[in-house]
């Protein structure tokens, strides 16, 4: 599996490579040491970047279409599950990977959990909902294939990348919901909830992939 | 006789095509050659026993074992070629050969290179520059350097022009005999069977119609000329294609051992004339008939 990992893990490579480009000139570390550290949450603008996962997960699934990768990989000696599980393996660490850096980045310059905590658990509630949605485009290719449903991961791609705008403009904003409100809400124990409820519905929608992955060879 | 590959009853339905019960056994350390024409259900074996497809009844055994319940294991001893070839073709060879080897157990990287140098492949060319013929050449060497115990070649000769298929198929013949494999080729181009096999599997709509060994089927399948009244009428009724032109009339026996003695005297008088055939004969006699 590390093997097939390897091959389908390009474009979880370079994609963190713009998060770079994007998220560098945002760490402020002199704002974010100040004595409000995360006043107007550092987190608010970095979280919505891990929707770059999902980019990560359209190029390479287009890649493999292009290259019919999937009626190559059926020929070799490798089961199904193991295609499905090292996809999926792949989109958890990258978001893994981002959530746990942006938290260490925090870490950093603010020790004080009051602040450090909330930061973070709003991060992995992003990573959380990226999850389940790559999973559950990952069940439509495997259903439909890439030719038929790749649009519509592009499409989720988007919509989720410019989400934070509409949302502040027009649920937020008219909610009288500030960011403040939300960090106090991360203060709560929901988070770690809604975080194991998405890591089961994670794991039980790979098994579900396997499933379809295999209706689809057959 | 040791059986490599045995299919009971293999069933796949299709709107328009249906594989029909098929019975089929393929000895260990010989070539079979599947012929049939175009759609009589050759790939959708090939990819049944691959576990490309699956299955609407029907069981198969390759080296003894559940081809489902064990796909990774005995696809670890098969070498395939299929009709297309799959590569990621942004790739070169050097690296689909380094990609490859982890997921065989007995991955040969020096007969892989050899055999890349043989069919006079660039290890380091993209394969989207490759021709097909090339492509069908790299994926040989790849189904060749694993040391498969079963070789499957669904119609790798078709497409290719008639100097690369000689090639193949006199490459083929070499290291089959050579490694004392098993391969089973599929193709509609009888011309190649005929060159490589030891025994032949006749497919058509569906079903296996005849498995021989290629030297008793073409012993016993013989193309008889003769004149008006050199031949008895009972022997006549058991010619397949029997087709009347100037000269007198011919048809095709599929047993000639059988009626060999009642042909001795228009044999002697030269009313009668025997003459080997083809395996495309026999095809084409065993689609008529069918």
């Amino acid at each position: 599996m590390l093997r097939l990992m390897k091959k389908f893990s390009f474009w979880y490579i370079l994609y963190p490579g713009l998060l770079l480009v994007f998220g560098l000139p945002l760490y402020n570390h002199d704002r974010l040491s100040g004595p409000d550290p995360l006043g107007l949450s550092f987190a608010f603008y970095l979280a919505p970047m891990i929707w770059l996962v999902l980019g990560a997960m359209w190029s390479h699934e287009q890649m493999e279409s292009k290259a019919n990768g999937y009626a190559f990989l059926r020929i070799l000696p490798i089961e199904p599950a193991q295609i499905v599980k090292a996809k999926f393996a792949l989109v958890f660490i990258a978001v893994a990977i981002y959530v746990g850096g942006c938290c260490a980045a925090f870490a950093l310059v603010s020790t004080d959990p009051e602040y450090l905590i909330p930061s973070c658990a709003y991060l992995i509630v992003h990573g959380d909902v990226c999850l389940v949605a790559a999973a559950l485009l990952y069940l439509g290719i495997f259903r439909l294939g890439f030719s038929r449903f790749g649009k519509y991961v592009l499409i989720v791609w988007v919509i989720l990348l410019i989400s934070p705008i509409p949302i502040r403009l027009f649920i937020l904003k008219p909610m009288d919901i500030s960011d403040s409100d939300i960090m106090q809400f991360m203060r709560g124990p929901y988070w770690i909830i809604g975080t194991f409820i998405s890591l089961a519905a994670y794991y039980f929608l790979m098994k579900l992939a396997v499933l379809k992955l295999n209706e689809r060879y057959a | 006789m040791e059986h490599i590959l045995e299919i009971s009853k293999l069933r796949k339905e299709y709107p328009e095509f249906v594989l029909d019960d098929i019975d089929w056994k393929v000895p260990k350390g010989y070539v079979m050659g599947l012929i049939g024409p175009n759609g009589a259900g050759k790939t959708t074996t090939i990819k049944l026993i691959m576990n490309l497809i699956e299955s609407d009844g029907g069981r198969v055994n390759v080296f003894g074992l559940d081809n489902i319940q064990n796909e990774k294991q005995i696809k670890n001893k098969i070498g395939y070629v299929g009709e297309e070839q799959y590569f990621y073709d942004h790739k070169s060879a050097a690296w689909t050969g380094e990609f490859v080897s982890h997921f065989y157990d007995k991955w040969d990287q020096e007969r892989y290179q050899s055999l890349l140098e043989r069919f006079q492949i660039l290890p380091k060319k993209k394969i989207k520059k490759f021709s097909k013929g090339m492509k069908v050449k790299l994926s040989l060497a790849i189904a060749l350097s694993h040391n498969p115990e079963l070789i499957m070649l669904d119609e790798p000769t078709s497409g290719l022009d008639p100097i690369i298929r000689r090639e193949v198929i006199d490459f083929l013949k070499t290291f089959t005999k050579e490694n004392d494999k098993t391969v089973i080729l599929s193709s509609h181009i009888t011309d190649d069977i005929s060159r490589i096999a030891d025994y032949i599997t006749y497919m058509i709509n569906g079903r296996i119609v005849m498995t021989e060994s290629k030297d008793a089927l073409l012993s016993n399948w013989k193309k008889i000329h003769f004149t008006p009244g050199s031949l008895d009428k009972s022997v006549i009724d058991r010619l397949e294609s029997v087709e009347n032109h100037m000269f007198g009339s011919s048809g095709l026996a599929k047993n000639y051992p059988a009626i060999h003695d009642t042909l001795a005297s228009g044999l002697a008088s030269g009313d009668i004339k025997v003459e080997s055939v083809g395996l495309d004969d026999i095809l084409i006699a065993l689609v008529k008939g069918d």
